[in-house]
């Protein structure tokens, strides 16, 4: 791995290359909007440049610290989703799933479709952790580490996320049997 | 190990059932129970799901093509604390240097300053006939009499039903708070004294300290953007209204942000009032740039910014603006509306630091 030093744009823009499509994709997919995807994308890697000194490659690598640039950045400042972050919790609240965002049924013929919707509907530390997990492909330990959360609450913001999408996909596939 | 203990595994393992001795037990599980088998079928089609979602999404989006530009543009801001004559010219330096290198946010808040300075320079013409130079040092003298105020800043997106608010305070000539909501829910505060920026977001409740370099000048100040004023040439005076009981022109402006040739005139302006060595030299690359661009015949964005603002017509400061900013972006047309009321000029405003 090659560190960029405080001042040396050209070894920095190798780190950018090297990680650019990271951080665009993560930003994408937890704030759903190309625009502030942008935005956030930049913002990460002008901290990341001004920030070098700061980092501790004792405590980490360098992707995970980047990691935790870009998720912090995503869920701090950003808009939430289509719901807000609260929503699982409120909906368990009041005995709910997930709301469906408004189409009938028949409009959710496939499990993708059905997903996509559902993903959108929930709030945004919720898609960092699915984002982490699924498709980054991190244990649970290390998204603890990347959220600076504790491991319990990592299990559970996945467990819940996921387990919301079962219940509500349980609910279509009765609702398609009447 | 019951059904219970089960499901909670079949979550964790994420739709891939792991070869370690931990799951073997799952799997014994699984061979003798069908309704924890059922159960581990929709998860890990679930997850398939998930993952299959999130990766055609990632797959449509990318970033742009002048990512790595622009964050050299906004790597190359160099904030620092200075006099006041010499931090108005590094202010607008600075805006002129990144006013499509910043956020959305801030380039909206950039923009209303920008069509504050345009509009009263505009007016002082249209009643006193003087040279560009003077109706600039002219500009430039009123902008920096103004020590505090209020801004209100709303961006919203034609496709989106999604509005983001900011309550700005400023005072001269290094604090700045900033309170944003998303559609009216506060998800944002920040207070930047000096070099430090305290920060609270909605998602941790609490506030955090970052000292550095810092520049809430570069946000928005309304001394900002006379270097735009040789740039923009397509202006409409449109009939004077009232705003907030005061009588105020109303002025259009249209221009193309990303124009090569538009930003050449800028980065001369610029160059003008400049003394920082450092600073002429990004200019001047960023001007042979752009000329190498025009000589190319590189194709020019199809962008487009209609500025109105309503300017108070005895103070020549400005009381609202609004802007409406057209662009291509990921293969389809994106509209942003941004608007801004300024207000309580001069008043006393205190920013202190946040009790932590």
């Amino acid at each position: 791995m090659i560190l960029a030093k405080q001042g040396k744009l050209d070894d920095f823009e190798q780190i950018f290359h090297e990680y650019k499509g990271w951080v665009y994709k993560t930003a994408y997919l937890i704030v759903q909007n190309p625009q502030q995807a942008e935005d956030i994308m930049q913002e990460v890697f002008v901290r990341a440049y001004k920030s070098n000194g700061t980092f501790d490659h004792q405590k980490g690598s360098y992707s995970t610290w980047l990691r935790r640039i870009t998720i912090n950045r995503c869920l701090n400042g950003h808009r939430n989703g289509a719901s807000s972050t609260a929503s699982i919790e409120e909906m368990e609240e009041q005995g709910q799933s997930i709301p469906d965002n408004g189409l009938g049924v028949l409009d959710q013929i496939s499990l993708k479709d059905d997903i996509r919707n559902l993903i959108d509907s929930l709030g945004a530390k919720y898609r960092a952790a699915l984002v982490l997990r699924c498709v980054d492909g991190l244990a649970y330990d290390e998204i603890a580490e990347v959220l600076g959360i504790p491991l319990g609450t990592v299990k559970s913001r996945i467990n819940r996320a996921v387990e919301a999408l079962r219940e509500k996909r349980k609910s279509m596939e009765k609702e398609a049997q009447k | 190990m019951d059904c219970k203990e089960i499901k909670e595994k079949l979550i964790s393992c994420s739709g891939q059932m792991p070869e370690s001795e931990e799951f073997a037990s799952v799997k014994e599980h699984l061979a003798v129970c069908p309704n924890c088998r059922q159960e581990w079928e929709a998860y890990a089609g679930i997850f398939a799901g998930i993952v299959q979602v999130m990766e055609d999404s990632a797959a449509k989006a990318s970033p742009s093509p002048h990512a790595w530009a622009d964050i050299k543009g906004r790597i190359a801001v160099n904030p620092r604390r200075i006099s006041t004559f010499v931090a108005i010219k590094s202010k607008v330096a600075r805006f002129a240097k990144g006013f499509w290198l910043r956020p959305v946010w801030q380039k909206a808040v950039s923009v209303a300053s920008v069509a504050a300075i345009i509009a009263a320079l505009l007016i002082t013409q249209l009643t006193v006939v003087l040279s560009p130079a003077a109706v600039i040092a002219r500009a430039q003298e009123a902008a920096t009499e103004v020590n505090s105020y209020h801004v209100t800043q709303t961006r919203s997106y034609a496709d989106d039903d999604w509005v983001m608010r900011q309550e700005i305070d400023y005072v001269m000539p290094d604090r700045m708070k900033l309170v944003r909501y998303d559609d009216d829910v506060k998800s944002m505060e920040a207070r930047y004294i000096g070099s430090n920026r305290y920060s609270w977001t909605s998602e941790t409740g609490l506030w955090e300290l970052d000292s550095g370099d810092w520049s809430p000048q570069s946000i928005g100040e309304m001394s900002q953007g006379l270097m735009q004023l040789g740039a923009i040439t397509q202006i409409r005076v449109l009939p004077d209204e009232v705003v907030d009981v005061v009588s105020c022109v109303h002025y259009e402006a249209t221009f193309n942000p990303s124009d090569p040739v538009f930003y050449v005139s800028l980065m001369r302006e610029v160059i003008k009032v400049e003394n920082d060595p450092d600073e002429i030299e990004f200019y001047q690359k960023e001007i042979e740039r752009s000329e190498q661009m025009i000589a190319e015949g590189a194709e020019v964005p199809d962008e487009t910014v209609v500025m109105n603002y309503w300017i108070g017509k005895d103070d020549y400061l400005v009381r609202q603006f609004h802007s409406v900013h057209s662009r291509q972006w990921q293969g389809k047309l994106q509209v942003a509306t941004d608007t801004a009321t300024y207000s309580q000029f001069n008043e006393p405003i205190e920013i202190e630091a946040p009790s932590m």
